[in-house]
């Protein structure tokens, strides 16, 4: 008896999490007139005309190539400095450990909001509004200090032996970071890597403050423009939204090991 | 503190944990820098040198492989940072596998490895790099007793195929005794003696190195325990007298003055404890029959008789 109740609850939850989604998708398959319809049943006949109104939409492409840019470039500057700076924290620095962490985190744990204004300031005198690079710089603030704290643990796990070791073997710094720190913590690096990579691709707040055209736009606040004459294209929206969760979830469900390991802080072995 | 090893010798650092041994050994390596003091290797004074000037190899107590290299790229990490040409690396990786019998597993990465080729991998890797001395961190504690003493010898044989300078630390005295042709007791931070094994084991200069070889433990006796269990001369001096188990012959005796209390059975040997005046003491059972409770009398070995003054030193006396 205990275990239907059990099976109920975790259904419900499922069901709760995931009814958007499904109505999302089921919505996206339907002819644009049926859109509205409700119940959310399954189409038939099942019709990928929002899909393909999607694809050929050009600016939304190019949103698209936008996203990956910025996503991408943001957690390669977070990887890089993240890894260094953790290095430099765990192994080079004797006193201060903490204080260095802890200013990290304050300033990861700023609210967004918070920043925007003096931001926006700041894009416009360095001429970088409505520009990727702007948004690489932007995300870039709040990408490092995870980095930095999943780097920090994976690499104070290593025993201190493997350290003496190394500089016994003649290592000099550089090479100890290169040669050891870094291939013995890659596992770290594609945790940190996929939170922050996670992190980018939905940024809304500055996304849209800081853009203010289809050059340098990305999906979250491209797919909330998304307007048709006179209504809501729900069924082309719906495929968008479709087309760009579908990396996030690939992403998700391959890498769901290190993603908890980045989040429970700490990788063994 | 002073200390003078012997070109070639397997000397062994010995002391209870915390008694200050890894730092010596950190020092001699150059992870360290001392206070004050100097350091020298064959003459020439290596105290401001970094780590890898001198030249050390170091094999650590978890061995500290490179997790994420082959066992062939843990033996060559240490000749590409000195920058030694491509194909005399090779050889001397190739030289240094055979030596050890790593062949068959010279692509496998350490987390595949036994503990005993875990051993090999980290000695191989300081052998790959012709080092001025081997240092090693207790490599065998955290091993099972088997694995132990097959590694001990294979240490000991591989010390003498090379003939190189070892120096050897570990709180554990029965790996001391074996391994070192001295032994250095570090007590305290300060070497307390520096011997072949037998002659600390037995005319240890000092009560703490008395008391840390053996098994089971020296006994030590007080000038009034001592009169009431023999009639042998004490010298004036001595305030504690060593006696080790096995030279306290325990003969089971219906009149006799003492009464086991409990039993150590080891295998090969029975010991006992007794008491005398109010404090246990050890001595090995000559008849393995005898059981807790029975009357005992104890005949003492006097050639093994050690007499320590108040200050914890040797007294020689009667010595041949």
């Amino acid at each position: 008896m205990k275990k239907l109740i059990n099976l109920f609850f975790v259904a419900a939850l499922v069901f709760w999490n995931l009814a958007p989604f499904l109505w999302q998708w089921v919505t996206s398959l339907k002819d644009p007139a049926r859109v509205s319809q409700l119940p959310p049943i399954w189409p038939a006949p099942v019709d990928f005309k929002n899909y393909q109104a999607v694809l050929s939409n050009e600016p939304f492409m190019h949103v698209i190539g936008n996203s990956l840019v910025v996503s991408l470039g943001a957690t390669l500057v977070s990887l890089a400095v993240g890894s260094l700076g953790a290095f430099g924290i765990c192994r080079l620095l004797k006193k201060g450990k903490e204080g260095v962490l802890l200013a990290l985190l304050v300033v990861f744990m700023i609210p967004p909001v918070a920043v925007v204004t003096p931001f926006f300031e700041l894009l416009g005198s360095l001429h970088l509004r409505d520009s990727l690079l702007g948004l690489i710089l932007v995300y870039s603030v709040f990408t490092v200090p995870p980095a930095v704290w999943v780097m920090y643990q994976v690499f104070d796990e290593l025993p201190g032996s493997l350290y003496h070791a190394a500089r016994v073997d003649g290592c000099g710094h550089w090479r100890m970071f290169w040669r050891i720190y870094l291939p013995a913590g890659r596992t770290g690096l594609v945790s940190a890597g996929l939170l922050n990579l996670i992190f980018c691709w939905n940024e809304f707040l500055f996304a849209l403050t800081f853009t203010s055209t289809w050059q340098a736009r990305t999906v979250p606040v491209g797919i909330s423009l998304f307007s048709g004459q006179f209504v809501y294209p729900w069924g082309e929206i719906s495929a968008a939204g479709a087309i760009v969760t579908l990396p996030i979830l690939a992403i998700v469900l391959l890498g769901n090991n290190y993603l908890v390991r980045g989040l429970a802080g700490g990788v063994k072995g | 503190m002073d200390l003078a090893v012997t070109e070639g010798e397997f000397l062994v650092i010995l002391g209870a944990s915390g008694g200050g041994k890894t730092t010596l050994l950190n020092l001699i390596a150059g992870l360290l820098a001392p206070g004050s003091g100097q350091i020298l290797f064959a003459g020439k004074d290596v105290t401001d040198a970094g780590v890898a000037e001198r030249n050390v190899a170091y094999v650590f107590q978890d061995y500290a492989l490179y997790p994420h290299m082959t066992v062939a790229g843990n033996l060559r990490f240490p000749l590409e940072n000195f920058r030694l040409p491509r194909a005399e690396i090779e050889t001397r990786v190739q030289d240094t596998l055979d030596m050890l019998k790593l062949m068959p597993v010279k692509d496998h990465y350490p987390a595949q490895l036994s503990g005993g080729q875990k051993q090999r991998v980290a000695i191989g890797r300081a052998l790959v790099r012709d080092p001025f001395v081997f240092l090693f961190d207790e490599p065998l504690s955290s091993l099972d007793q088997q694995l132990r003493e097959h590694l001990r010898i294979e240490l000991k044989q591989l010390h003498r195929q090379i003939g190189k300078t070892f120096i050897y630390v570990t709180h554990d005295q029965t790996s001391a005794m074996i391994l070192g042709d001295r032994i250095a007791f570090l007590d305290d931070k300060k070497i307390r003696q520096i011997a072949a094994p037998e002659e600390l084991y037995q005319k240890p200069g000092n009560v703490a190195v008395a008391k840390f070889l053996g098994f089971p433990s020296i006994n030590l006796l007080s000038r009034e325990d001592f009169r009431s269990l023999t009639q042998s001369e004490a010298p004036q001096a001595a305030a504690q007298i060593g006696v080790r188990p096995e030279h306290l012959r325990i003969v089971e005796n219906a009149g006799g003055r003492f009464a086991i209390e409990w039993l150590q059975e080891v295998g090969y040997a029975r010991y006992a404890n007794f008491k005398v005046g109010g404090k246990s003491f050890c001595g090995k059972c000559d008849n393995r029959n005898v059981e807790a409770g029975r009357k005992i009398r104890i005949d003492v070995d006097e050639r093994g008789l050690l007499f320590f003054d108040a200050g914890g030193s040797r007294i020689p006396f009667n010595e041949t």
